[in-house]
């Protein structure tokens, strides 16, 4: 698993591009070809991660938009930022 | 390989009437022609330029093109009487192998922009096989411009009716989809706000890469709304032929390409704009991101960003994006064992109409009449016989 700077920025790189759909996001990588889906959740991060949130402050949203997030949000997030990385859909700044 | 996108007969005209694409067609093949050499003519239509090749003396023509629209050149080659020095082959040039290589290609397999479907591979493949050493290619490159503009007119189909209509609905979610499409236009000088800069320079005796990228950057010449940028290029053909669809040439039937902003923005003169342009081949289909990036003059930092994709321009439906997934298992479905039916009959030895009579003794209550049967089974029959076509 990719390790996650905390307080480092993450950006979408060159080959992911994206579709929306309704709250979900469709994400293709254009290298590899491969699309890869993301719920809700998946698709607030993307776009938090989009204005510059780190992965700290992207936690933080989180905990106010979504009240059920438990104590494992962190966590998740982190695993979550894990596998974008390494798809080669975010990289950091 | 996909498919290759379908042309009608009287497309293929406007391509013929296209001045003053055509007439450079013809100067650089009038240039290129040696008497009894060979030419290969990929992407030939109807074959305007094979013939055109003939009646400046090639020996032999050979004349690809996948689409139907290749019997009309056939009959065409007929009446101009020279049917006898052009070899038809109805198919992709990827899947052709000629007897000899030619002297001369010429091809006109663009788009709107040269960054179309297989466009760079197929060159790159017919360079690499079927070229004799030294051979004339027409076109010889395309390079690619780009500017900032501003049209009301070009963007207008990007607000009406999304973000304004006079039926008071709103209609805005649709609006992201929308902005993610590029559009056909044909603009003229006066809507740029920059001079163009360069995004590529497709050489095509030497390129091999489809997928292009750059970052340009531009400075605003005058004050006036940023709506978008956009894209032309200016065709080399021969020494002193070719021919431009930039603002203020002649109307071409490739026009320009429009990418628009999410959103207008106002500039002055000396703001600079910057954007990471990309044309990535996937599937078949290029898609195209412009990430723009407007900086006043003087500051260092953007006062607007935008991120834009010609994905964004799809609109996906979850459960049919599910079927592709790798780790989906289809369920069986009487379809599949009607197909395999069919499928498993076509033998060399079984026509069309006995294989239809034995689908319809097989699954009566899905066919009602021999009609039905057999316009299934000649539909499979159309679709794998093209399968040569689609590249399969």
């Amino acid at each position: 698993m990719q390790q996650i700077n905390m307080s480092a920025t993450y950006a979408a790189t060159q080959d992911a591009v994206e579709s929306r759909l309704g709250e979900e996001t469709v994400i293709l990588h254009l290298e590899s070809g491969v699309y890869f889906g993301l719920d809700a959740v998946g698709t607030r991060i993307w776009e938090l991660l989009q204005i510059g949130a780190s992965p700290e402050g992207i936690c933080e949203t989180l905990r106010q938009e979504f009240t059920d997030t438990g104590d494992a949000l962190e966590s998740d997030t982190l695993g979550f930022l894990s596998q974008l990385c390494e798809n080669k859909l975010i990289s950091e700044k | 390989m996909t498919r290759p996108t379908g042309y009608s007969v009287s497309s293929y005209g406007d391509m013929i009437t296209c001045a003053p694409r055509m007439p450079a067609y013809d100067a650089a093949l009038r240039a290129a022609i040696t008497p009894g050499c060979t030419v290969l003519d990929i992407g030939a239509g109807t074959g305007i330029f094979s013939l055109i090749a003939c009646k400046y003396g090639a020996g032999h023509v050979y004349a690809i093109e996948p689409n139907s629209a290749i019997e009309v050149a056939r009959q065409a080659a007929r009446d101009n009487g020279c049917a006898d020095r052009i070899s038809f082959v109805k198919d992709l040039s990827t899947a052709f192998t000629p007897e000899d290589k030619a002297d001369v290609m010429v091809s006109d397999i663009r788009g709107v922009m040269p960054l179309f479907e297989h466009h760079i591979d197929t060159i790159k493949d017919a360079r690499a096989r079927l070229l004799a050493p030294g051979a004339i290619q027409i076109p010889r490159a395309d390079t690619i411009r780009a500017a900032v503009v501003e049209s009301a007119e070009a963007v207008r189909r990007y607000i009406e009716p999304w973000i304004e209509n006079p039926y008071d609905l709103n209609l805005t979610s649709s609006h992201r989809y929308v902005v993610g499409s590029w559009r056909k236009v044909h603009l003229k000088p006066e809507a740029l706000l920059t001079e163009p800069e360069v995004f590529a320079v497709l050489d095509y005796r030497t390129i091999t890469e489809p997928n292009q990228r750059a970052t340009l950057r531009w400075t605003a010449a005058r004050p006036g709304t940023a709506h978008g940028l956009i894209l032309w290029f200016e065709a080399d053909l021969a020494d002193g032929i070719g021919f431009s669809n930039a603002p203020g040439e002649p109307e071409l039937i490739y026009g320009q390409a429009f990418f628009p902003l999410a959103t207008p923005v106002p500039v002055t003169e000396g703001d600079h704009i910057e954007a990471d342009i990309s044309a990535v081949l996937s599937d078949g289909q290029y898609i195209w991101s412009w990430k723009t990036r407007i900086i006043p003059a003087g500051a260092s930092s953007p006062s607007s960003s935008f991120r834009q994709t010609s994905f964004q321009a799809n609109v996906f439906d979850p459960d049919s994006l599910a079927t592709r997934a790798s780790n989906y298992c289809p369920p069986p479905r009487e379809v599949y064992a009607i197909d395999s039916f069919v499928l498993k009959r076509f033998d060399g030895e079984s026509d069309l109409a006995a294989v239809a009579n034995a689908l319809r003794a097989a699954f009566p209550e899905r066919f009602s009449s021999d009609k039905a049967a057999l316009d299934h089974v000649a539909t499979l029959s159309a679709r794998y016989a093209s399968a040569k076509v689609a590249g399969l």
